[in-house]
């Protein structure tokens, strides 16, 4: 009997199609953009996509989470992504394997927004607050799941923990959606 | 979220299994298989997740149901309860047997409303839970990370096993 420890222990028997089906379990919105775009109906965006054309960011950087879909709406965007699937969309992402601890010195200047950063699901509480400390130059939008970043959800709320921590300023718009300001 | 662990669990081992070879478990499945061999040959109820991990459990142990004197919890079954409900359902299962296997993903609990203070990190929490729900229940592993993102039906979960 063989016991699997997780995708990395396990080795690279992971075939392409498998890949891609893994890629898009971290990117939950694009197979319905891709629809969209194959039937030409219309793609309707979610909230978070809402929020940012609703506040006329016309400059952005995408942290891993598609970010070429603002590009129908006409807003500039710096796509980062760190699996290089995602040339398979957008020819002009940079490929970047370390996100979560690692700012390229090439990224522009302007609002970065994570749309669905995967890489922050069971990050510690340090390592989350280092994150957004990282990527917060002037506003980061953080869309993500606050319950997996390892604390005691049960006890409290993330955004207290994360306040005592930084001197960001942290709006929260919904309990998974931040806004966040130095 | 819970029905969609449980069909990604069997396709990523299936998957694995097109490379490799046949009974692949998952490493907190292999928990639970040691800890029912440890337990001696007894009947058990199976309230765990009904996929491909079951019919491997069933070559192995007897879990049809009958004349149980143990009992497998697991899985979509947990999610989504307050802690107060979580041990009302789980005493409510434990009650008339000397074995039982819980593995619980601690980020699936809806909200804490127990007049009970909670300790600061969460395994501890689910500590005291477990206890509520019997004095003799014994944490089995503690919480790790595995392959999070990708890993879907492999949630690191909090695994406890009772014996009475």
């Amino acid at each position: 009997m063989q016991i699997i420890q997780g995708y990395p222990s396990a080795g690279t028997n992971i075939n392409e199609i498998f890949k891609f089906r893994l890629y898009h379990l971290n990117h939950p919105r694009l197979k319905q953009w891709r629809k969209c775009r194959h039937h030409n109906n219309v793609y309707v965006p979610d909230t978070v996509e809402q929020y940012v054309l609703d506040h006329c960011f016309t400059q952005l950087i995408a942290v891993d989470c598609a970010g070429w879909i603002f590009k129908q709406y006409r807003l500039q965007v710096q796509c980062f992504e760190s699996d290089p699937i995602s040339l398979l969309y957008h020819r002009d992402c940079h490929i970047e394997p370390d996100l979560f601890t690692h700012r390229p010195t090439y990224t522009k200047s302007g609002i970065v927004l994570a749309r669905f950063p995967w890489f922050l699901k069971y990050s510690k509480l340090e390592e989350f607050v280092n994150f957004i400390e990282l990527w917060t130059e002037s506003t980061l939008l953080l869309n993500f799941y606050s319950q997996f970043v390892q604390h005691n959800y049960l006890k409290y709320d993330l955004v207290d923990l994360v306040r005592n921590q930084t001197s960001l300023k942290i709006e929260v718009i919904k309990k998974d959606f931040w806004r966040i300001t130095r | 979220m819970a029905s969609k662990n449980r069909r990604w669990r069997d396709r990523q081992i299936n998957n694995f299994q097109k490379f490799q070879q046949k009974n692949v478990i998952l490493e907190q499945e292999k928990l639970m298989l040691d800890f029912m061999s440890n337990c001696g040959v007894i009947n058990w109820r199976w309230e765990g997740d009904h996929n491909d991990f079951k019919k491997i459990c069933a070559s192995q142990h007897n879990i049809t149901g009958q004349e149980y004197n143990g009992i497998i919890i697991f899985g979509d079954c947990l999610y989504g309860h307050t802690t107060k409900s979580l041990i009302a359902y789980i005493k409510n299962l434990i009650e008339n047997v000397t074995y039982a296997y819980v593995g619980i993903n601690r980020y699936v609990l809806d909200r804490h409303n127990l007049l009970v203070t909670l300790p600061d990190d969460i395994g501890d929490s689910l500590d005291i839970i477990m206890a509520l729900c019997h004095p003799n229940f014994k944490r089995l592993h503690r919480f790790s990370e595995i392959d999070g993102n990708h890993m879907v039906a492999s949630h690191p979960m909090d695994c406890y096993g009772l014996c009475k």
